[in-house]
């Protein structure tokens, strides 16, 4: 993508490249392609039994991206940038393993498998463009006992994600962020479902989408919150910004409680830039333009100022002031 | 340097004001009084370019060119500043940036050079001294969380940044405490220049206390209808308003 260049030294940097076998390792860490780690291991069978990834994670012969394994208690001391090439994935952390990975470019549709053992840490920052053709995603997380899982997906134009999140241990949290920029005539679509399938765990869902032009957008959360998952937080919020009077915004929140003591809350909100704020910096001697890129940067900077990684967050941050809204 | 001459106003097709006339000359101090719903707001609101007022008849000359023309930011870098009655908040917008950004687009119109960061967060730290605005403020985003006095300090901040030509203060004293209103009254006398120029708008005589006026006129009914020296905000705040409305 444009503009997202980080320092060689801030990062390690793995292209998913469908064209040749691909592997890498670092600290123990294995990031490769289906071509790469049959070569390395022989078959992918193999290499899901060196990991000890349950067979009912994956079927092997479904990963045909890259697959990211991260060992017991095994911690990268660098963010990992994953090149896409579409395809299935799979990010598999096992107990006590940390993660810090910025996915981007999958022109494509992409589909990843996510497995977070006991006490094991993702943190995933997902930077998609859509063409004329619609960039698909779909994330499917399983997360055992106080594992964390936190994803930014950050898009432009016409995507569609899906992310299925099962908070299957006791403990586990899990925070989405999405911010999505459409204009023109795009569409971007964003639908959550959450699963508390056990107690004291946490769910914490931000969409923003920011539309110009004609564009639309459709965000559906979804919490299920199942009878045993007592002592349950889940928040969601959909907060959107409509640039301009023919831009379409659906909301669609959905919870279902089988449980009586939980903390849960929804809330949407559809909005302009507020022109209040735009006279006062006008005020000051800031152009209009400006001044409505200042406070949508700061909208958009608001579900961004948490991710755990300040080179990714830097870089992100830096790719958003090029972009050029309207 | 200000010249406003007939100017009629209305909002929504409501007529708010009705042929105000106003002369504003370098290094003066005009205070503007009057009841509520006069219009003194909506004529600040005309001079500073705020949308959805419509001029329908006068004139605004300013530093002998036509200010109506120009957009809100343009007025801005001409030099006119609005001390807002409600200041904005803007969650995630710092001070600090907010200010960096408006002072070099001022000094960008005026072909002065842009400060650098260093130069930049001195003038901050001495203005913010000057108006006895808390410096943990500046690095907070503009106004969130800020207690309406800090809010009417950060717009006096703000004024000591720009150092405009004409600065108009919407009641600024409304809502602070009497200290608080010392320090912003003392900190706009101090940023009073030979070439500049400020009007104060107020329900009460007390801001006129410290920044003391040249002259000052009485609006109602979207008109002024009484202009006199310093003396007459004392009558008016011993004899209220009744009596000159009325005559």
């Amino acid at each position: 993508m444009n503009g997202l260049s980080i320092p060689e030294q801030d990062v390690y940097r793995f292209v998913a490249d469908a064209t040749k076998a691909v592997y890498e390792e670092w600290n123990g860490i294995v990031a490769g392609n289906r071509a790469g780690i049959v070569e390395k291991f022989g078959s992918m069978e193999i290499f899901l039994r060196h990991c000890r990834i349950h067979a009912s994670v994956t079927d092997a012969a479904s990963i045909n991206g890259f697959m990211l394994y991260v060992p017991c208690g095994k911690h990268s001391d660098k963010p990992l940038l994953i090149r896409s090439s579409g395809g299935n994935n799979l990010i598999y952390i096992a107990s006590g393993g940390v993660a810090d990975v910025l996915v981007y470019d999958s022109n494509e549709e992409d589909a990843t498998t996510i497995r977070l053992d006991e006490a094991a840490s993702l943190h995933m920052v997902r930077l998609q463009q859509g063409g004329q053709k619609s960039v698909s995603t779909h994330i499917k997380a399983w997360q055992a006992s106080s594992s964390r899982m936190s994803v930014h997906c950050v898009t432009f134009g016409n995507v569609r994600n899906t992310l299925d999140a099962t908070l299957a241990g006791k403990d586990a949290e899990h925070v989405v962020r999405g911010l999505t920029f459409t204009k023109e005539a795009e569409h971007a679509a964003n639908h959550v479902d959450i699963t508390h399938a056990s107690p004291e765990c946490s769910s914490n869902q931000l969409f923003r989408h920011i539309l110009s032009g004609t564009s639309t957008g459709d965000f559906t959360g979804r919490i299920v919150v199942s009878a045993n998952a007592q002592k349950t937080t889940a928040y969601q919020r959909s907060s959107n910004i409509l640039l301009h009077p023919e831009t379409k915004m659906n909301i669609t929140p959905q919870l279902e409680i089988y449980a009586d003591d939980v903390k849960c809350s929804h809330g949407a909100t559809v909005g302009q830039l507020d022109a209040e704020a735009v006279f006062y910096l006008r005020s000051r001697g800031i152009g209009e333009a400006e001044a409505r890129k200042i406070l949508l940067q700061a909208l958009a900077e608001e579900l961004l100022k948490d991710i755990a990684s300040p080179a990714v967050k830097q870089r992100i941050l830096q790719h958003l002031q090029i972009m050029k809204y309207k | 340097m200000l010249s406003i001459r007939n100017l009629h106003t209305s909002v929504y097709g409501n007529k708010i004001l009705k042929g105000v006339n106003l002369e504003v000359k370098a290094g003066e101090v005009h205070a503007i009084m009057g009841p509520n719903g006069a219009g003194k707001s909506t004529l600040a609101a005309v001079l500073t370019g705020r949308s959805g007022y419509e001029v329908t008849q006068g004139e605004v000359f300013f530093e002998g060119t036509d200010l109506l023309q120009f957009s809100p930011e343009e007025r801005a870098r001409k030099g006119v500043f609005l001390s807002f009655q409600y200041p904005v908040e803007i969650p995630g917008v710092s001070m600090a940036n907010f200010m960096k950004i408006a002072v070099n687009e001022q000094r960008k119109y005026r072909n002065l050079p842009l400060l650098t960061a260093s130069e930049f967060l001195k003038r901050m730290r001495e203005k913010a001294e000057l108006v006895g605005l808390e410096s943990s403020l500046i690095n907070r985003s503009v106004n969130e969380g800020f207690s309406g006095g800090e809010k009417k300090r950060n717009e006096i901040f703000q004024m000591a940044m720009l150092e405009p030509t004409l600065a108009i203060l919407d009641e600024t004293d409304s809502g602070l405490d009497i200290d608080a209103l010392r320090i912003v009254a003392n900190g706009v006398t101090m940023l009073k220049r030979p070439d500049s120029a400020t009007i104060v708008i107020t329900h009460y005589q007390r801001l006129l206390d410290y920044i003391v006026p040249d002259v000052v006129h009485v609006m109602a009914d979207g008109c002024i209808i009484k202009s006199a020296g310093k003396e007459l905000a004392l009558e008016l705040e011993s004899k209220g308003y009744e009596w000159l409305v009325n005559s």
